[in-house]
């Protein structure tokens, strides 16, 4: 309880009260303007939260994500634009009802919702944290690099491109890792004697490349599409009734969000989709999903935020972020000297209490500030987009360049942005490169340390009951993964002489 | 039936020839004496399996057929490209000119080039920048280069 007084104390001096409402402000903006999504909008706070204190810092990247996550649905709703790929799972039905004259119940659902998903995620995270933390004092360095590649694979086994391109791009953002001084002998890997690649490769210049620039070259001249004449005057009307009548949906929502984002490298994305199709299933008039129905809705939109909060329960628990946002979040932590772990929550537990705190403060204001934003998402559509490419180019560059006041990490910044344009224009995620980036070190070293504990024998990897079963689902994740995409190639060739006779 | 060489493929390739660039490179980290294992391990090993991938992924792009090169997003768009010519610039011209003066030229570029009017880059620009000078400077304490201006 001392350590409960204490965070509370942490939390509640102005200094991170007024940068969680600032964040907040920045995540709903960012995170409402259709075309700029919620990573980028973390991307662009780091090289502030760079000069700020570890627990304002923290919460502003905790409060700006959720904020972001959220305002996502706003040209969801409006423009049939998801800011989210959790929220293009219920996309249609968000911007069918709109078109029906329901934009403020619609919209008031996705916050609402969210709301009461995030604090559910958050009582999750908050009584399972510290009992997972208590086990994982005991694992060594075999249980974690099994977590941390266990992790690793699903995020590249799960990302949109398919297996190979996933697992290449997981193989990036590990070898990117690499450069500098190795972690345990402090030998130079690949710096060719260029004294700014000895430090290695920040982190912070590579995620603003390839989350902020890349996403501006990629967003190009194109304009924002006509912004229809909604009537919003009453944002939020009739929405609790809504909640009410589909509670069962907002209650298993939030649970299977949770449970599934608790899952290191699954996270949201998937998990909204799941619990949209399963309430398509299990409704009773699922002939109107997607036609403006508010029960799927109502499902994934709770989904979505649970899944939000569970996320962050690898990445504190076992410092093991499980997509984009949370690895940005981990990279922060670490860079702040709060390294995130088990030692975090016994030997810190004011600063995990503290996070929690942050947590509950970010979903609560959501409801004041998502009614605002919904009420001037009109006027945030219509911000000139030539104006904010202008400022958001050149808040990258002055966020490079600031890390380590020299040029070399803007040109970071220019390489990464290019790179993750190409690689993006071929379906290769970046999200497992920036994972790879972050959890790079802490791979190699539980590798290498188990290594040396094995004397160098791989079957020493499995010699420990946790780590045993931990490797064998990494193993067996990969195995199903290979053979169903060789089952699916042979099968795609066996057809493709058919095709071929009849062009 | 004729079949060009997909993009697919040349990125398999570039991938297999850099993963055996670490690999080669990784070899040649020997381990300290008295240790079993080094620090060329684990980049041989991250080496080795994106040559693998890159092998995977040319043969793949070269057996799929109907590559749906057409629906990708065009990679080469003038706007791109005039994006990273002005960052390119800044960095070559921010440490003579100074961050005041080469940030109010590249915002005024970048407006122009995403289609903004002439007078919005000439009002915006110099704002812009000032106000995103005085946040790393004041609130921050970033020291930018002052360039001709200091």
């Amino acid at each position: 309880m001392d350590a409960f007084i204490i965070a509370a104390g942490l939390v509640f001096t102005p200094e991170t009260l007024l940068t969680i409402v600032l964040a907040s402000i920045f995540g709903l903006f960012v995170g409402a303007i259709p075309g700029l999504t919620a990573t980028m909008a973390t991307a662009l706070l780091v090289p502030i939260t760079f000069y700020m204190a570890p627990i304002p810092a923290i919460a502003a990247i905790i409060s700006c994500t959720a904020m972001a996550i959220t305002a996502g649905d706003l040209p969801g709703t409006l423009l049939r634009i998801p800011g989210t790929p959790a929220s293009a799972a219920y996309v249609e039905d968000s911007f069918r009802m709109a078109q029906k004259g329901q934009a403020g119940l619609a919209i008031g659902i996705g916050v609402v919702g969210s709301v009461l998903g995030g604090l559910f995620g958050f009582l999750f995270l908050l009584f399972t944290a510290p009992m997972l933390a208590k086990a994982a004092l005991g694992f060594s360095s075999f249980e974690y690099f099994w977590l941390a590649l266990l992790g690793l694979s699903c995020a590249a086994l799960i990302s949109s491109g398919g297996m190979v391109k996933g697992a290449l791009a997981l193989m990036i953002g590990l070898f990117i890792a690499q450069i500098g001084l190795d972690p345990l002998t402090a030998t130079p890997r690949f710096t060719f004697g260029v004294v700014e690649l000895m430090g290695g490769i920040s982190f912070i210049p590579v995620m603003i490349g390839m989350f902020a620039v890349a996403e501006i070259m990629r967003s190009g001249r194109r304009a924002v599409a006509e912004v229809p004449q909604i009537n919003l005057k009453n944002p939020f009307a009739g929405t609790l009734r809504m909640i009410w009548k589909y509670r069962k949906n907002q209650v298993r929502g939030s649970t299977i969000g949770a449970l599934l984002g608790a899952l290191p490298g699954v996270g949201g994305d998937l998990a909204a989709w799941i619990t949209y199709s399963l309430a398509k299933r299990t409704s009773k008039e699922p002939e109107k999903f997607g036609t403006g129905h508010p029960e799927g809705l109502v499902e994934a939109g709770a989904t979505n935020n649970a899944a939000l909060s569970a996320s962050w329960i690898p990445a504190m628990v076992f410092g093991i972020p499980g997509d984009a946002v949370t690895a940005i979040a981990v990279g922060v932590l670490v860079m702040k000297g709060m390294d995130p772990g088990p030692t975090l929550m016994t030997l810190h537990p004011e600063n995990f209490y503290a996070v929690m705190i942050v947590f509950a403060i970010a979903n609560i204001l959501m409801l004041p500030l998502g009614w605002v934003a919904a009420k001037s998402a009109r006027w945030i559509f219509e911000v000139p987009r030539a104006l904010l490419n202008a400022a958001v180019l050149l808040f990258c560059i002055v966020g490079s360049y600031s890390i380590n006041n020299t040029m070399f990490g803007v040109t970071l910044m220019l390489g990464a942005g290019a790179i993750a344009f190409v690689l993006e224009s071929r379906m290769i995620a970046i999200a497992p490169i920036i994972l790879g980036i972050v959890l790079g070190p802490l791979v190699e070293t539980n590798f290498t340390t188990s290594m040396m504990i094995a004397d160098g024998n791989v079957i020493g990897f499995f010699s420990r009951p946790v780590a045993a079963t931990l490797g064998v689902a990494t193993l067996l994740i990969w195995t199903i993964t290979i053979v169903r995409a060789i089952q699916r190639f042979q099968h795609d060739r066996r057809k493709e002489p058919v095709s071929d006779a009849l062009e | 039936m004729f079949r060009t060489l997909s993009f697919d493929s040349i990125l398999g390739v570039l991938f297999a020839l850099l993963g055996t660039a670490i690999v080669q490179q990784a070899t040649g980290l020997h381990p300290l004496p008295g240790m079993n294992v080094g620090p060329g391990l684990f980049p041989t090993i991250v080496g080795g399996a994106m040559a693998l991938l890159g092998a995977v992924l040319a043969v793949q792009g070269w057996l799929t057929k109907a590559d749906p090169e057409d629906d990708a997003p065009k990679l080469f768009t003038w706007f791109a490209m005039g994006i990273v010519l002005a960052i390119i610039a800044v960095i070559l011209a921010m440490p003579v000119l100074g961050f005041l003066v080469s940030g109010t030229l590249f915002a005024a570029a970048i407006v122009l080039l995403s289609g903004g009017r002439w007078l919005s880059a000439l009002i915006f620009s110099p704002i812009a920048t000032a106000a995103i000078y005085f946040l790393f400077t004041s609130a921050l304490r970033v020291s930018l280069p002052h360039g001709i201006l200091g």
